[in-house]
């Protein structure tokens, strides 16, 4: 409890334990800040609904809800009672306000702002550890409690104030009577339709009134009502919620024997007007034909006097100020990070990556000068600052490409709590290890990277992982273990998830994928094709069922959501000794290194961390197999596809020597014939913009310093689709 | 004058078989500060045509300038520009209308237009020729020649202008 909390400092017994806790409530703020962010955002867009004459948006109403209710959820999992507790009076005032209830303009509603306040200054304490002020909490819950209470019975009054025979109300359902509240509240105009129908015909007369009345507003309730009609006669009265005027109301039921009242308009003055359109009737009491019409003005009168009240209200309920500056130090970020939006940067990357455009074409300015024997002189200068310019550049674009990574420690506390929750599920104890949590990754993989692997987390927690009776009848230790080791190679971030579970049956898979279609009996597949066959989809191993993972969806989708971002899935799995999954992705998006190469007259990049090697291929070399060309690279068949060809470029030239570019996409190879290799270049990939969304075999686009646009090749496209031709034939 | 054009009742029974689009078009632009209410388009030639886009669909307009060709594409897409950090495809307008076409050369330009959804395409036309304030009641809807690119026509004294709707004339292609 926070409260014990607060004398932690006198006692200081249990260091290591408040050294967890202290993490813990670490963890707990990081997530919570953002859901607080959320609600202050939400509420003052809820405050701008308020005082505009809009209608207040219900959604944004659930949304803070439910914000209020994750924040409760997470307090209650850390164990953090007060934030709970105050999180929970939240819900009751949004759960009030969501059914009507509570009036948005009580002082309920106004001590959500407060309440926000507060929630902040007890989490700054929870992260400096300066024990949170458990009283002011307490005083500001019962405080909520009272408004609460004292919000509930002032909206009998706004029902009283209609110019409506009180038995009338009476009759009225509850979702009526709710909808009639409602209607008062958003300011529309309340009339009461006194229609008189022949008993033979009154079922179409009465439908006919009611859709007149729907087609300018909303008819609350229908009665029959007492009153002298002759007996071949029936009365009835329509409460009707419409934002017209009594005046306009009238003339659009201008049906015989019908009068039109207003019993509550939005300035207040309920009751004064009312009319007969037909004179055959009987007239009301005041008897002023419609001299008087009634005005929509938002939200005035009555709402703003009410506001006025709640204001007061809750001003004199003000709770005192928990621990000084505090109200000060709410405004101030918690941690001292600002969060920024991923597209502002990735405009910030667009920049720097077209000033690395215009770098370029500067340097070859400088190389024509320096030619020059005339210029050479200015040419070595421009030179010399040009190279300047590189460096600081180099140094610009790894300073934003460093802003746009986060370490992957935050995607291991999700998979932490993930962990926690599942082994109380599922009644297995196991030990999730991390290692390489300060290994960073682009924001955007990050992001993208959070699902797929909670999945794979999932799946070994729920299958992998033997009960404990299992485990320890094999001879393991009783907790299992999940090992999640990130490490950087290259360009390239590689996530192993390892666990010493009961490894995956290859036989199984091999049985199953036979059943399914997705192999032929006879078909003989090595070890690794079987197993890399659970990222098909519809193959799951285990025959039951469970909620958390396992309905044979999931890793097909993991590979394709990382397939997305350019990495890989791989599974290695030894049975009754555990399975290891690998990621491989690359560490950013942004800007990739690109090599640059020719055929004809047309240029294209390609991706360097697909490229295997480069070399040289003489037309002898180039030999053939079933059809295709092959190139024999170390005694294993390569496979080749002349770029010339895949795009129809004219000008190639394939009886010359030729470079094969080796690209390689998971255990696919692929040589890629071209003319000449024209340099290796930093490439900022761009989305063509136009009337042609996607090209096959192309990622998009990007500039060199020439003024001229190049085109990127779609590696895993290219390769999928020359290896899958290969196979067919 | 134009209430008595021989060709307006033509196109007035022609009404149905108007584009879409045309229809909000000939509904938005209303120039409320003067008496004669007018649109202004971007008038330009293709193939010895006179044709115009509303200007609000027009982002710049550029020089012809060194094209990097789409490979698998149709042939009425030229291929792509660098345009200040963005990478936007050309589409041989003429191709698209039908028209005959001549090999591309340096004096012809790129209309650059802007749409919804941060799209942007350009648009390679023979040259460009004015900004022109039509007046609204010059503009009669085109008999639904092609597949509605026409969607207007404009009269000015003997000279015809064909009003492209570049959502449809750009957008026929991709069907």
């Amino acid at each position: 409890m926070a409260a014990e909390k607060s004398n932690r400092k006198s006692q200081g017994s249990d260091a290591k334990a408040e050294k967890t806790k202290a993490k813990e409530n670490h963890e707990f703020v990081t997530e919570a800040e953002e859901i607080l962010e959320r609600m202050f955002e939400d509420l003052s867009d809820l405050q701008e609904q308020r005082n505009g004459a809009g209608e207040i948006n219900p959604d944004l109403v659930n949304q803070i809800f439910r914000s209020a209710h994750t924040l409760k959820g997470l307090a209650g999992m850390f164990g953090l009672d007060t934030i709970g507790h105050l999180a929970h009076r939240f819900e009751d005032i949004l759960d009030g306000l969501r059914l009507g209830r509570i009036s948005f303009n009580s002082p309920a509603a106004l001590l959500l702002d407060e309440g926000l306040a507060l929630l902040a200054i007890l989490m700054t304490q929870l992260e400096h550890g300066d024990g949170s002020d458990a009283q002011a909490a307490q005083a500001f819950i019962e405080q909520i409690d009272a408004a609460i209470d004292a919000s509930a019975p002032q909206r009998t009054d706004e029902l009283d104030a209609l110019d409506i025979d009180s038995s009338l109300l009476r009759a009225l359902t509850e979702y009526e009577e709710h909808r009639l509240r409602e209607s008062i509240h958003r300011g529309r105009n309340i009339g009461l339709v006194d229609s008189v129908f022949e008993i033979s015909a009154f079922e179409e007369g009465l439908s006919e009134l009611s859709s007149a009345v729907r087609e300018v507003g909303e008819v609350v309730s229908t009665l029959p009502s007492p009153g002298d009609a002759p007996e071949s006669e029936i009365r009835f009265s329509l409460l009707v919620a419409t934002d017209i005027d009594a005046g306009e109301l009238r003339e659009r039921l201008d049906y015989p024997d019908t009068i039109v009242q207003s019993v509550w308009n939005v300035s207040g003055a309920a009751g004064s007007t009312s009319a007969t359109v037909d004179d055959a009737m009987p007239v009301d009491p005041n008897g002023s034909a419609g001299e008087a019409p009634l005005v929509v003005d938002g939200s005035d009168g009555a709402s703003s006097e009410e506001s006025t009240d709640a204001d007061s209200l809750a001003s004199s309920l003000s709770w005192s100020n928990p621990g000084g500056a505090s109200e000060l130090e709410s405004l101030r970020s918690i941690s001292e990070t600002v969060r920024v939006d991923i597209r502002k940067l990735d405009e910030l990357m667009n920049l720097v990556g077209d000033l690395v455009i215009q770098r370029n074409a500067i340097s070859g300015l400088a190389t024509r000068l320096a030619t020059d024997s005339q210029t050479a002189k200015i040419g070595a200068e421009l030179a010399k600052t040009s190279k300047n310019l590189d460096r600081k550049l180099k140094e610009l674009q790894s300073r934003v490409l460093d802003v746009r990574m986060v370490p992957l420690r935050q995607i291991f506390e999700k998979l932490s709590r993930v962990n926690r929750r599942l082994r109380r599920d599922l009644g297995k104890e196991i030990e999730l290890e991390f290692s390489g949590a300060d290994t960073e990754l682009d924001k955007l993989i990050v992001e993208q990277l959070v699902d797929p692997l909670v999945h794979i987390v999932r799946n070994s927690l729920d299958h992998a992982i033997e009960s404990a009776e299992e485990r320890l009848a094999a001879g393991k230790p009783e907790a299992g273990r999940i090992r999640i080791n990130a490490v950087q190679r290259g360009n390239h971030i590689v996530i192993e998830v390892e666990d010493d579970g009961r490894g995956m049956d290859v036989e199984a898979i091999r049985v199953r994928a036979i059943e399914n279609g997705m192999i032929s009996e006879d078909e003989a597949l090595t070890r690794g094709e079987l197993l890399n066959l659970a990222f098909e989809a519809g193959l799951s191993t285990r025959d039951e069922v469970s909620s958390i993972s396992g309905r044979g969806v999931g890793m097909d989708i993991v590979r394709s959501n990382l397939a997305e971002m350019g990495g890989m899935v791989e599974l290695a799995s030894t049975e009754g000794r555990g399975t290891t999954v690998t990621i491989t992705l690359p560490i950013t998006l942004a800007i990739i290194q690109a090599l640059i190469v020719r055929t004809g007259t047309e240029r294209f990049a390609i991706p360097i961390n697909s490229v295997l090697e480069t070399m040289a291929v003489e037309p002898d070399e180039i030999g053939r197999s079933e059809g295709r060309e092959v190139l024999n690279l170390r005694g294993e068949p390569l496979l080749l596809r002349r770029l010339g060809e895949e795009f129809e470029i004219e000008g190639a030239s394939p009886e010359e020597r030729q470079f094969a570019v080796v690209l390689g996409m998971g255990e696919q190879r692929l040589g890629l014939l071209v003319d000449r290799l024209e340099g290796q270049r930093d490439a900022v990939i761009k989305p063509i913009k136009g009337p042609i969304q996607s090209i096959r075999g192309i990622s998009g686009a990007t500039e060199l310093g020439d003024h001229g646009a190049i085109l990127v090749i779609d590696v895993s496209a290219i390769v999928g689709d020359a290896v899958r031709r290969w196979e067919a034939a | 004058m134009n209430e008595s054009h021989p060709q307006r009742s033509k196109l007035d029974a022609n009404w149905e078989g108007l584009a879409r689009g045309a229809a909000d078009a000939w509904m938005s632009d209303v120039d409320e500060s003067g008496s004669e209410i007018c649109r202004e388009l971007l008038v330009f030639e293709l193939e010895g045509s006179a044709y115009a886009i509303a200007v609000e669909r027009v982002r710049e307009i550029i020089r012809m300038r060194e094209m990097t060709r789409l490979p698998r594409c149709p042939d009425w897409m030229l291929g792509v520009i660098a345009l200040r950090g963005e990478v936007v495809e050309v589409v041989d307008l003429a191709k698209c209308l039908g028209l005959a076409v001549r090999e591309p050369d340096r004096s012809r330009r790129i209309i650059v237009l802007h749409g919804d959804f941060d799209r942007v395409t350009g648009i390679l036309v023979d040259s460009v020729s004015e900004v022109y304030r039509a007046p609204e009641e010059s503009i009669m809807p085109a008999q639904s020649l092609d597949f509605g690119a026409v969607s207007e026509v404009c009269r000015r004294g003997e000279q015809f202008i064909s009003i492209l709707d570049p959502d449809i004339a750009l957008g026929f292609p991709n069907v």
